[in-house]
């Protein structure tokens, strides 16, 4: 794109309609982000028929604005609660609840609209000026590379994962295993469902996420007293000067890790957040190590989130690859309006595209318009004494869970995991590295079943694909890494003593 | 020592439940992997994980126990007890139960309730007011973002 068509595109996403629609999509998405269980792509779909009588601009602005508006809403709740509002929000829960338990929330918060800003103007960017040559080279990722991406998003959540390495390595796999609950997607037949038919769409992520984090979590806090009753000097959320110094490198390298595998159809936002969060470990950290509240641990999953979110849009408009449900949602919407998603979509409809990169400038700016005032209200949530917020957690679970499917089951299955989420933790084991493990775990399956499908049941075209031979060998690198860093340790222990 | 091998234990069970579960599926589909392929291998990898880790907690003694927050172990303060985590089970339970006939806000309030004396909330006016408070919150939320569809109010 050159300088004349974002001037194109300025002018159509700042016209009085598209403006209002943006702010609305961007609003709905922050909403929507917060209260965990109305997903986007739900929400998308809801929204779908009011486009029909919209021009494609609007439409279009409109829906990217709830999606990526829902990235900068989900953050609010994981950090503040706990509670991860969409998938992502796991990661940036680790560190980002234990900044807002520190007196921290404000900041907390700040430092995830700012990353999100950065990160959704520099992807903006980013796409409008090498869109076509990025997804035709992310084509050429086999699905043995795929499979690779996804095992070392798997490595990565187990060096994330809180405690120690081997029990958090079982808890992904466990966490994978229950992902593949369901309908057999190769062969159309139920897997592990008990002749239960809810059961055929799989465990839901929300109302398990609700039972292990909503449930299990406060039981952990009311027993132990580990929450403080009140947090102290809940914090004006303008970072200070040393935490905006913090989140500098943070911002730019999740921006980075995240505008990449969102094109690539498949990996989602969490993997990106993981990516990001893996990346820093190899940082060393300016203010806190991360789990202990650092600011990257906020910063950078926030930035990759975001931008896997709106790079998630070059493999839909370029190809016409929806790699999400959210992505096939928009895709719906661009053939309402008799435009079909494909390698002829950017040239056919220049105006629409500039339109659409100028609305992602203009809707991540809205957003920390909006986010940004707010930040001190939501954060203000934290001065209510914890016992007062435990039945508004809860409430806010049960709805969360009910609405997935506007059923009752799914919070019976949040009870079932609140139940089995206690007694993880009762046994000292942590509840992360299980829903990580359920949301890449069928990914996985389905790119290992597609790879051995291609190559007659040949297991050495994992070691002979350059990608997933990479992802391999960095796995392989990272553990011998640790574990020679463990035995270092050990050994200044020995001589210490 | 047994507290220290309860949690690996407890995941080689689960690792075996996976593993007999896995064993319904067919792993091969003629020449390609079917749908108990991966299954299998995931439950074999917790079983040999748990393994691992049992072996390791014999040979090394590990911090365990209940943790507070992210992995770092506090002492009990102000703790409840066992009877806080029954109380929120039973609150999601009796919203389960509820809902089909005093609608969602009506279970929200009473969810709600029983969460509130999970806190070690005693004061009927404390308790019955966070009730409603919490039911009206569930009211507006269900009339701005749930579908009209949803059984917001009891079935008369």
């Amino acid at each position: 794109m050159d300088l004349d068509a974002w001037a194109t595109g300025f002018a159509l996403a700042l016209t009085f309609e598209n403006l209002a629609l943006c702010f609305l999509g961007a609003l709905l998405g922050t909403v929507v982000g917060v209260l965990p269980g109305i997903g986007p792509a739900a929400t998308l779909a809801l929204l779908l028929p009011l486009t029909f009588a919209m021009e494609p601009e609007g439409a279009l602005i409109m829906l990217a604005a709830i999606y990526y508006g829902a990235q900068y809403g989900g953050s609010t709740s994981a950090i503040l609660l706990n509670l991860p509002g969409e998938c992502s929000g796991v990661v940036t829960a680790l560190d980002g609840h234990r900044m807002a338990l520190d007196g921290r929330a404000g900041p907390a918060l700040a430092i995830a609209a700012l990353s999100s800003l950065v990160a959704g103007l520099l992807t903006a960017l980013l796409i409008a000026a090498v869109a076509g040559p990025l997804s035709q080279l992310t084509v050429l990722i086999s699905p043995a590379g795929l499979a690779g991406i996804v095992g070392l998003g798997l490595f990565l959540a187990a060096i994330i994962s809180p405690g120690p390495a081997l029990p958090a390595l079982a808890m992904i796999l466990v966490g994978a295993w229950l992902g593949l609950v369901g309908t057999d997607l190769a062969g159309g037949q139920p897997r592990f469902t008990f002749g239960i038919p809810e059961l055929r769409d799989g465990i839901g992520f929300v109302p398990l996420v609700m039972g292990l984090y909503g449930l299990a979590e406060l039981i952990r806090a009311l027993e132990t007293g580990g929450r403080p009753e009140r947090i102290a000097q809940v914090r004006w959320p303008w970072p200070r000067r040393a935490d905006l110094r913090a989140a500098v490198g943070p911002t730019l390298r999740g921006t980075a890790v995240g505008s990449v595998l969102g094109v690539i159809p498949g990996a989602n936002t969490v993997l990106a957040a993981l990516a990001a969060r893996g990346v820093e470990g190899l940082f060393p950290p300016r203010d806190r190590r991360l789990g202990q509240g650092a600011v990257a641990g906020v910063a950078a999953p926030e930035a990759a989130n975001n931008a896997a979110a709106q790079s998630a849009l070059v493999p839909l408009l370029s190809l016409g690859l929806p790699g999400s449900p959210v992505m096939a949602v928009l895709a719906g919407a661009l053939m309402i309006q008799a435009m079909i998603p494909g390698p002829a979509f950017i040239a056919q409809n220049p105006d629409l595209f500039a339109a659409l990169m100028a609305s992602l400038v203009v809707g991540n700016i809205i957003l920390v318009i909006l986010n940004l005032p707010f930040a001190g209200v939501w954060a203000a949530l934290l001065a209510v004494p914890f016992r007062r917020l435990v039945p508004l957690i809860v409430v806010v679970s049960l709805i969360g869970a009910w609405s997935v499917h506007n059923a009752l089951f799914d919070v019976w299955v949040m009870l079932f995991f609140g139940a089995v989420g206690w007694v993880l933790l009762r046994l000292g084991l942590e509840p992360t590295p299980l829903v990580l493990g359920f949301v890449l775990g069928p990914a996985l399956e389905e790119y290992v079943r597609r790879t051995l499908l291609l190559s007659r049941g040949d297991l050495t075209v994992f070691l002979t694909d350059p990608v997933s031979a990479s992802c391999i060998a960095v796995s392989l690198a990272g553990a011998a890494w640790i574990a020679m860093r463990k035995r270092t340790a050990l050994l200044r222990q020995r001589v210490g003593r | 020592m047994a507290g220290r091998i309860a949690a690996p234990l407890v995941l080689m069970a689960a690792g075996g439940g996976m593993w007999l579960l896995s064993r319904s599926q067919p792993a091969y589909l003629g020449e390609a992997i079917g749908p108990g392929f991966m299954a299998r291998g995931l439950a074999i990898g917790v079983i040999l994980l748990a393994v691992l880790w049992c072996a390791a907690s014999f040979l090394r003694p590990v911090a365990g126990g209940v943790t507070a927050d992210r992995g770092a172990t506090l002492p009990p303060k102000r703790a409840i007890g066992g009877s806080a985590g029954f109380a929120l089970l039973a609150g999601v339970l009796a919203f389960a139960l509820s809902v089909p006939s005093l609608g969602l806000a009506a279970g929200a309030g009473l969810a709600a309730g029983l969460a509130a004396w999970a806190t070690g909330e005693r004061s009927p006016r404390t308790l019955a007011g966070t009730a409603a408070l919490l039911a009206a919150l569930t009211a507006v939320i269900g009339l701005v973002l749930l579908p009209p569809t949803a059984p917001l109010w009891p079935t008369l």
